[in-house]
């Protein structure tokens, strides 16, 4: 039995702040991961409104394929999720249902761990509740990974869109100094690299914007940017 | 693992003990407890799911 896909980012907006509402304090414990906090980043881009980056127009048949079928999360078991939430996994979707809710619990991934995932999670605020969702760089890394063992649809889409919303990040955060936190823009810099070898090599956009942006970087703080820039970014000159 | 300053003995009694102390190891390892079934390690894997670690210092990011 497959589910029907119903989930875009509006509905799983709404079923985060239901299962916030609902657990407080366990909620918080949860990561987004998968399809979930792939809509996140992108509803994060198109709100980003960036003249580069953005998210790009999909036909009638590709949001088809956006649209998720269930909230994927780490943070439990699959046997800790079915006695919490008091419901069976089914085993056929490997969801359970709760509240007319579909849930999933994944313990591992191809690249992710539940260590690796909950260490580096992003804190997400909305004006109603607090959500924590799976770093982007970790998540491209889990979809680009299984682009290499199996093509399907969604896992392109995701991937794309995840390189999309990293390359504007690394331009956006580049570009306001003040906010600007070196250790951590040069470790996702390095992390997306190990990924892609050539995240850095092609895109025309996102050597030009980057190019711009390091070398107005002129504090000490920042000389780590500069040095990385020297190596890892064709074109870049002190 | 050994420090890298504290070198193995190389001599001939030294080398003579080798095939025996392997054989003594894997003996070892073949007790109960010594060594960990893929199984075992993929439940012990599994029971870390729920233990949250969180950055002190983690990227936040507003949407609404």
């Amino acid at each position: 039995m497959s589910l029907t896909k119903v989930y875009d980012w509006p509905r799983i907006r709404a079923d985060l702040k239901r299962l916030a509402d609902r657990f407080p304090g366990d909620f918080e414990m949860w990561q987004l991961i998968g399809g979930g906090a792939c809509w996140f980043y992108r509803a994060y881009l198109e709100r980003a409104n960036d003249p580069d980056f953005r998210v790009p127009k999909y036909s009638e048949a590709e949001e088809q394929t956006w649209s998720s079928k269930d909230l994927d999360f780490m943070g439990m078991t699959s046997e800790q999720a079915a006695a919490f939430f008091g419901s069976p996994f089914k085993p056929e979707t490997h969801t359970l249902t709760f509240d007319g809710m579909e849930i999933d619990f994944l313990e591992e991934g191809l690249r992710l761990t539940p260590l690796a995932v909950s260490a580096s999670a992003r804190e997400i605020r909305t004006s109603e509740f607090v959500f924590y969702a799976i770093e982007a760089s970790l998540l491209y890394d889990e979809r680009f990974t299984l682009l290499k063992v199996k093509e399907r649809p969604q896992d392109r889409l995701h991937c794309d869109l995840l390189a999309e919303f990293l390359m504007f990040e690394f331009c956006h955060e580049a570009e306001h100094a003040p906010e600007l936190r070196p250790q951590k823009w040069l470790s996702r810099a390095r992390n997306v690299k190990t990924t892609n070898l050539d995240f850095f090599q092609t895109d025309e956009r996102l050597k030009r914007r980057l190019t711009i942006a390091i070398t107005r970087l002129t504090s000490p703080e920042h000389r780590g940017l500069n040095h990385w820039a020297k190596h890892h970014l064709p074109g870049y000159t002190e | 693992m050994r420090p890298g300053h504290i070198k193995l003995p190389k001599d001939e009694a030294a080398e003579a003990g080798r095939a025996a102390a392997y054989e003594r190891k894997e003996r070892w390892k073949e007790l109960p407890g010594n060594r960990h079934t893929p199984e075992e390690l993929r439940r012990m894997s599994g029971e870390f799911a729920d233990c949250t670690m969180r950055s002190p210092e983690p990227t936040v990011m507003h949407i609404d």
